[in-house]
Order: C-alpha cells, then structure tokens, then sequence
C-alpha cells in the first residue's frame, strides 16, 4: 500500500521536474502599433490608441506571436508561425476594415483567440448570477469605448505586458475610477502568474487579467453628458440587481468540419486549491486539435472573480460561463472593426471554427455589481493543450511525511514488541 | 467548549477506575455532606406547603429529576451559542466583510481567557462566589457576551463581536465547572455517571441544534433585514437560549438553596485544588498527552470552526447541508461517547484505543484533502474516532497523576489546550486565506503526526516504566491485586 504511494509520489516529482525543464522561449518587448502612421495615408490615424500591441516569443522551431487590441471588440490572440515569420499590418485598411490587414508572410501554423464584441449590463431579477436572454438588458457595443495603453513592461526573457484601460465612452472622457482596465501578460516559460488567482503558464500562452472598476454607466439616457449615475446609489441604469455580463467570441485557424464538434467547455474539479485559495475548479475552453491532444488552442480559468483590489476569496464572486456555444453567425460592427477581423477577414464567419458564448459575473447574495463595485476575470490563452494542475513541492514532502510517520511509527512499534518477546522467551525465568 | 467536554468524558470514565477526579476529591465537603444525608434526612424540618408533593421533597427522586433538567440546559446556551460562528461562517465574512483570519479570531478569542480560567474557575465558585451565584453570574456573563458578540452585528462593528466572543468566553468554561460541580454535589453516589453521560450528550445537541437551526433562522430574519442587520439579529435571537439557561441557573439556585437548607448540607464545592508547584514533578508521560490534547484537538475543532465554507467550496454542498455534514461530528460523538467509553473501560489498553483513534482521523481528514467523496462519509467516521480519543486518552491522566494533584493536572492540561487552540485557530485563518483548504488539511495531518508521534512516545515511555497505561483491564487489576477489580470485570 505504502509502496504504491511512494510509487506515486516519485512519478510526480519526476514529472515535475521534467516539466519544469521544458522548452522555454525568450519572449521580446512589446511593439505597440508597429508602423502605424509611417504611411502618409495613415498619418491622421491615432497611433497612441491600442490597436494592435505585438509580443514576439521565439524558440527553438517556432514563433508564437501574442496579437492584443482593443480597437472595436477588444481581441486577444495567439498566432505560431514558422520561425522569423514577418507581421505586416496594412494600417489604412485596419482603419476601415473591408479584409484581412494583419498577414504573415508565410502562413501561420495555427490562430487561437477570443474576442469581446459587447458588454452587457442585465437585471437579474431572481439573483442567480447567470445571463440568460429573458433578462432585461443594456447591450453596449464596445466600440463605445475608446482605450489607451498605461504601461509596456519587460521584466525578464519569459515575462513581458502591457497594461491597458479605457479612455472614453461614447465620446465623452471617463471619470478616473470608472474603467475597463485590461493587463496582459505572454510568458515564455512554465510556471505560474504571479497575480491571484494565479494561473498556470506555458512557454506558448498569454494571460489576460480584466478588471471592470466601478462601471457604474447610465445606459438609459441618449445624452452623453450625463453618462455617469450620480442619483440612487442603489442602482445602475435603473436596474436594481444590476450585475455585468459580456458576449464572447473564440476562435481559431481549424477549419470547420461538419459533424465535428469544433471549440468546447470543459470543467475539471482539481484537488489543490493552494494556489487559488478556496477554488476547486478549473474551466477549458479546448479546439478540437487541443482535446486531441495536438497543437491547437486553449483557454483556461480559475471559476472565481474577485471583487476588491487585494483579490482576498472571501470577497469574490463566480464568472459564469454559457456552456452551449454557437458558431459565429454573422459579423456585428465591433467584431469588424476588432483585430479578429484584422487576422481572418470574412473567413471568421463559415469557414473557421468558432464559438459564440455569454460570461456574466455573479453568484446568489453577493449583492449585485454596486455592492463592490469591482469584479475580475483572469483568463489563460495559449497553443497546444492546456497546462496539467501539479502538487507542489510542499504538498508533496508533507505528504510524504504523512505517510512516513504512520508506517515508521508501527515500524518502531513492531520492532520494540519482536525484541521484547524475543528476550522474554530466551530469559524466561525471570518473568514473574 | 473542548475541555468541559472532556472533563465530562474524563470524569464519567475515571469513576470506574477508581482514580479521584477534581471534580469530587475526596477531600471535599461534598463527600461529607453525601455522607451526612443519610443520618440526617430522618429528622427534616416539617415539610409546608407543596413539600408533601414528590416533586418538591428534596429527598425524592423527583425532585432531583426536575433539577437535572435545569442542569442539563443550565449550559446549553453557550454550547449552542459557541458554534454560532461556524454555522454562519460564509454570511459573516460576506456581511461583516472579514477575512477567514479575522473570522478564526471569534474562536480563538474564546479560547484566550481560557488559559488562566481554568486554573482560578474552580477557586471562584468554591472561595468568592459560591456554586449558585457563580453558576447565575457565570450565566450572565454568558449571555452578556452573546449579546455584545450581536450587538457587534447589529452596528457593524467587527471589534465588538470580537469583544463579545471574548467575554463568553470568559463565562462558558466556568458555567461548565458549575455545571459538574452541582452534578457531582446532586448525584454522587447516585446515578452520577448516566448524569454525566447525559450532559455530555446535551451538550453535543446544543452544538447539533446549533449547525442545523442557525442558516434557517438567518434565513427567516433576512425577510425583513439584511446585511450585517440581518446577521446580528439572528445571533441576537440565538442568545436567547442563553437567557433561557440563565433562567435555569436562577431556578436551579433557588432548588439547590431549598434542597441545602432542608436536608442541612453544606455548600457545594467543586473541590478542585489547584498547586502550580506540582507541574515540576509531573512525569513526562503527562506531558506528552497534553501534546495529544492539542495537536488532536487543534484538527477537530478549528476544523469545525472553518468546515463550513470548506464544503461549499470544495464540495458544492450548499449552506444547510455544509452545517448538517459539521454537526454529524458532534451527533456521532453524542451517541458514541458512552459506547466507547464502555469499550475503553472494559478493555484497557489506552494507548491502542488512543493510537488507533489518531490514525483513524488522519485518515479522515486524508479522505477530505485528497478525495471528492461525500464529507458525510469522512466526518462520521471522525466523529467515532474523536469519541473513542476522548473516552480513551483523559483516563490516562488520571493513572499517572497521583490523586492529589489531578485538579492541578486537568488544570494544566486544559491551560495548555486553550493556548494550542486560540493559537492554531488563528493560523488556521491564515492559511485558508493564503494558501486555501487543501494546505489546511495539510496543516491538520501534520498536527495529527505530531500525535502520532506522541501516542508512541507515551507508550516507549510508560513501558519503560512497567507500562501501566496499555494494560487490559484484567491486567492493570492483577497488578493492583483488587479483588474486587477483578471480579467485575
């Protein structure tokens, strides 16, 4: 029994380790609209607008290059290509988007990603936390918003970002609470983020951390003055149970095969929260490369969005996910306008596998949005298969010695008894 | 909670070994009260008014019946009011906005007071109060407690359930001492051990009643407050099973006070002599079971304290389920207690049953980290083994202390308890917040080794001395040549 266990733990440790050692990528500082306003067409374009921030992670046989935009429907993407592959962007047709403006020049391996063309502020009368479309609802177009980049960092080889947020809303600028901000993050090398709820990385993915920060908009006015609730506080937009929900759309370069299942939600219930304290389960959103195993693409979340800045479980509430997806249908405005648009052109729509979803943020007695006026969604992307969930080294040695100490205990045990009966039967007289 | 539990089971099971508990030395009044009854209940004063009824003759059964009622709800405020916070952990971190760091403080501030109350609960009631003053002011300090611990709801303010927490704990332990002593001064000599088990088993339904009535009532008060408003109201209206064991306290008094004056006893007196000069010379033994009574402990209550949440999250369990699943902890123990005490008693071998006990409940809390199966499963299991540590391992005590210094001993062990658990609570906090459940159970197994670890410890060390403690009853008779041991068994 104890041997199996062992067993067990050795086989872990050594994939541990063998994991730990994989191939890792040297990811290069982000290029922030590259060439953008070079072109005398283009010069009136605003180039400090996030339309496209490009992270290059190069390593031994390939090139993984993190697209992140928020022009239109903000997109996040993850393109592999083959080694020292050029990114062109034709920046007059990003503008005006009619196709495809973001190309390589030789053909990416694979396209993974996600988009999000709405938010949406919902009633939820009954105070479920889940969207659903009887809800009385705002739907607002993100391309409402207009952003701007805050920082572009490069910490080390494995690790850089861009932290983005919104500028403007429907023209007008947002007071300095209320934003959308948005930090990225592509890694070149496995581990963990170091922002709760701390999710896994690979050499091969990106991280995107979303904080809707005191969003407490009046949609129900067409004026743009008065674009900010300052009446009840009770409310948003006369919503009493007022909570955020967001349309989603993922897609990757895998074409659509009839009678296959394309991009799929799966949830894992994992036994170590240490962590992400307090959180046993683990969503997937998987191509159906990446279910088999290949290089396809992934997301991955911890089922938890937290409602205050120090991200304390205690005060945190569910992002929930509409598990039925749907193939993209049509392309709406913001998804146009989007860098998804720029990277496949019409082809998103018919060709390309996609999934259409809903995530709303909210759980039973959490007392809607205002009551924090924060809520978090942090969500892994990569290519390939996502990440397995790992003891860690603590665990594992107190395990270890959770084991140890029963057996070494009836070990002592065992021993003391055989050499007390061994002397008493060799000495038997002077017993009693 | 723990201890006055324990002094129960401790007290119930040491009867039958013959070994003096604190509780009713033999040095006391009470033993020689007992002893005058008999001689002097012949010539009682004329009986009045409803005197000639069983019911209100102090020599009747029934009379002693009523009274045991009112012993028996005499400290069922506090233990249901104890675990209010782990019935209601989710809605006061949500409603009071705390961490699960500040939430463990409720408990451990229970606990603080603890550590030098137990040494001077004892001399209070005998020396200053008196049993019926110190049971009534003991009552209301309870009930004082419970009522700042809501009114801290009520007005949101964290620091004043924390004041709260603290003041019941300075009254609840010692309403416990009150309530053996008046136990012990009514029924030695009686049906003293079925009292005792009794109590003790009012006391887990106190706890039960607790986990299963608290979300219910929260439920009902959040239909006309909610928040933090809702959440002292109903802690508010828990604490009035805290005034209903006050009133009992009050009746009880005026029982004992008719029962004293008519059968011309004296004062009840707990009888605990404590003299923190004998800790120097209590063997090493002793003190590895007070390691026992705290690393055992450290994963049973804490644990209760913060299952709750643990549940929901980890097993999708919802609010009233999670509080049935903590209490089948407390239910277990309240139908296992006298079994096993049963068991021990006629087998001996303490060590095994103790050693056994241990490797059982690591078991339990390995089954709650590393499993998704139902924690019903795991729970029952640990109610079994904490009833089987807890009739096995306070015996112990009694066998290598010599009688004299048992109150000092208990008293030590009990000091010694409250520190481990007002300190390990506030960890266990922490390390929920930090680092999440499953290095929590982590935490809890290390501290069940260290028991381990000790069980063998006691046993290589009381072997080594002629190995008293792991004898089977027959055995430990034929060495103290009883006779009479020897027969009953």
């Amino acid at each position: 029994m104890s041997s199996l266990i062992w067993w067990r733990l050795m086989v872990m440790v050594t994939l541990q380790v063998l994991t730990t050692t994989s191939a890792t990528r040297t990811v290069l500082t982000p290029e922030v609209n590259p060439g953008c306003g070079e072109k005398e067409t283009d010069a009136r374009m605003d180039c400090d607008e996030p339309w496209l921030i490009h992270v290059t992670a190069n390593g031994k046989n390939d090139s993984i290059h993190h697209l992140w935009g928020t022009h239109g429907a903000p997109s996040f993407l993850v393109v592999t290509t083959a080694l020292n592959t050029t990114m062109t962007v034709n920046w007059t047709e990003l503008e005006v988007p009619s196709k495809a403006s973001v190309t390589f020049d030789k053909d990416p391996v694979h396209v993974f990603g996600f988009s999000i063309p709405n938010l949406i502020l919902f009633n939820d009368v009954h105070d479920t936390g889940i969207f659903d479309n009887s809800s009385q609802r705002y739907v607002v177009p993100m391309t409402d918003f207009t952003w701007e980049v805050n920082m572009v960092s490069n910490d080390s080889d494995h690790e850089v970002g861009a932290s983005i947020q919104t500028k403007t809303f429907r023209g007008t600028s947002l007071p300095n609470e209320t934003k959308i901000s948005v930090q990225l993050t592509a890694f070149g090398e496995d581990g963990r983020s170091t922002l709760l709820p701390h999710l896994l990385t690979t050499p091969d993915s990106a991280q995107m951390d979303m904080i809707l920060d005191h969003l407490d908009l009046n949609l129900t006015s067409d004026d743009n003055k008065l674009y900010v609730e300052d009446e009840g506080p009770g409310d948003i937009s006369g919503f009493a149970n007022a909570r955020w929900a967001m349309d989603l759309v993922i897609f990757s370069s895998e074409e659509i095969i009839d009678g296959e299942e394309g991009i799929q939600l799966s949830a894992r219930k994992s036994l170590d929260d240490e962590n992400t304290p307090g959180v046993f389960h683990l969503y997937e959103v998987m191509t159906s490369l990446a279910r088999n195993g290949q290089q396809g693409g992934y997301m991955q979340w911890r089922p938890v969005s937290y409602l205050s800045s120090d991200r304390d479980v205690n005060v945190a509430t569910n992002p929930n996910i509409n598990s039925s997806f749907t193939l993209l249908k049509e392309i709406s405005q913001p998804l146009k306008e989007s860098l998804s648009y720029a990277v496949f052109g019409d082809e998103l729509v018919g060709k390309r596998t996609t999934a259409k979803s809903v995530v709303s943020f909210g759980l039973t007695n959490d007392n809607f949005y205002l009551a924090n006026n924060y809520t978090t969604w942090t969500v892994a992307l990569g290519h390939g298969t996502p990440p397995d969930e790992t003891f860690s080294t603590l665990v594992i040695a107190i395990i270890a010695v959770g084991v140890s100490i029963p057996v070494l205990m009836f070990l002592i045990g065992g021993t003391v008894i055989v050499s007390r009966k061994c002397r008493r039967s060799s000495q038997p007289l002077i017993q009693d | 909670m723990v201890e006055s539990i324990s002094s129960h089971d401790s007290s119930s099971v040491q009867d039958e070994y013959q070994a003096t508990p604190p509780s009713f030395g033999e040095d006391t009044g009470v033993e020689n009260n007992l002893g005058q009854e008999n001689t002097q209940q012949d010539e009682v004063e004329v009986l009045t008014g409803c005197g000639g009824l069983a019911c209100c003759n102090p020599n009747n059964g029934a009379y002693r019946f009523i009274a045991l009622v009112f012993m028996c709800f005499l400290s069922f405020g506090s233990y249901f009011c104890y675990d209010t916070p782990g019935a209601l952990q989710d809605h006061i971190k949500s409603d009071m906005n705390v961490n699960t760091l500040q939430f463990a403080s409720l408990y451990s501030l229970y606990s603080w007071p603890n550590v030098i109350l137990c040494f001077v609960g004892g001399f209070l009631i005998d020396r200053i109060f008196g049993i019926r003053l110190g049971a009534i002011i003991f009552s209301s300090i309870v009930t004082l407690g419970q009522f700042v611990y809501a009114l801290g709801g009520i007005i949101n303010q964290f620091w004043m359930m924390q004041v709260g927490r603290f003041i019941f704990g300075i009254g609840g332990e010692s309403l416990a001492v009150a309530q053996n002593t008046y136990t012990v001064s009514w029924f030695k000599g009686k049906e003293l051990n079925t009292v005792f088990g009794l109590l003790l088993s009012m006391a887990r339904v106190g706890s039960t009643v607790n986990f299963l009535v608290m979300v219910p009532l929260y439920d009902w008060v959040g239909t006309f407050a909610q928040g933090h408003k809702q959440l002292g109201i109903s802690l508010m209206i828990a604490g009035a099973t805290c005034l209903f064991s006050l009133g009992c306290a009050l009746l009880l008094g005026i029982l004992d006070k008719r029962r004293t004056k008519i059968l011309r006893l004296n004062t009840a007196e707990t009888g605990e002599k404590v003299h923190l000069s004998d800790v120097l010379s209590f063997p090493l033994t002793f003190w590895l079971i007070s390691v026992i009574c705290v690393s055992y402990y450290v994963a049973i209550f804490p644990f209760i304290g913060l299952a709750k949440v643990f549940f929901m999250r980890k097993f999708e369990l919802n609010d009233k389920t999670s509080n049935a699943v903590s209490s089948i902890v407390y239910i277990i123990s309240a139908i296992a207690s006298p079994i096993l005490g049963f068991v021990v008693d006629r087998t001996g071998r303490n060590i095994f049953w103790v050693f056994l006990a241990v490797l059982v409940s690591l078991g339990c809390h390995a089954l709650l980290a590393f499993t998704f199966l139902n924690p019903f499963v795991a729970m029952s299991i640990l109610g079994l083994a904490y009833s089987l540590l807890a009739s096995a391992l306070w015996p112990m005590v009694s066998l290598v202390i010599p009688d004299h210094q048992l109150g000092t001993a208990y008293g030590m062990m009990q000091s010694i308890q409250n520190l481990g658990l007002a300190l390990i609570s506030m960890l266990a906090g922490l390390i929920v917040d930090v680092k999440g459940y499953l290095v929590l159970e982590m935490f809890y197994m290390v501290w069940l080794c260290i028991a381990l670890v000790s069980t063998v410890g006691i046993w290589l060390s009381d072997s080594t001395k002629g190995g008293i403690l792991n004898l089977s009853v027959s055995q430990r008779c034929r060495r103290e040549e009883d006779t009479e041991c020897l027969l009953e068994s």
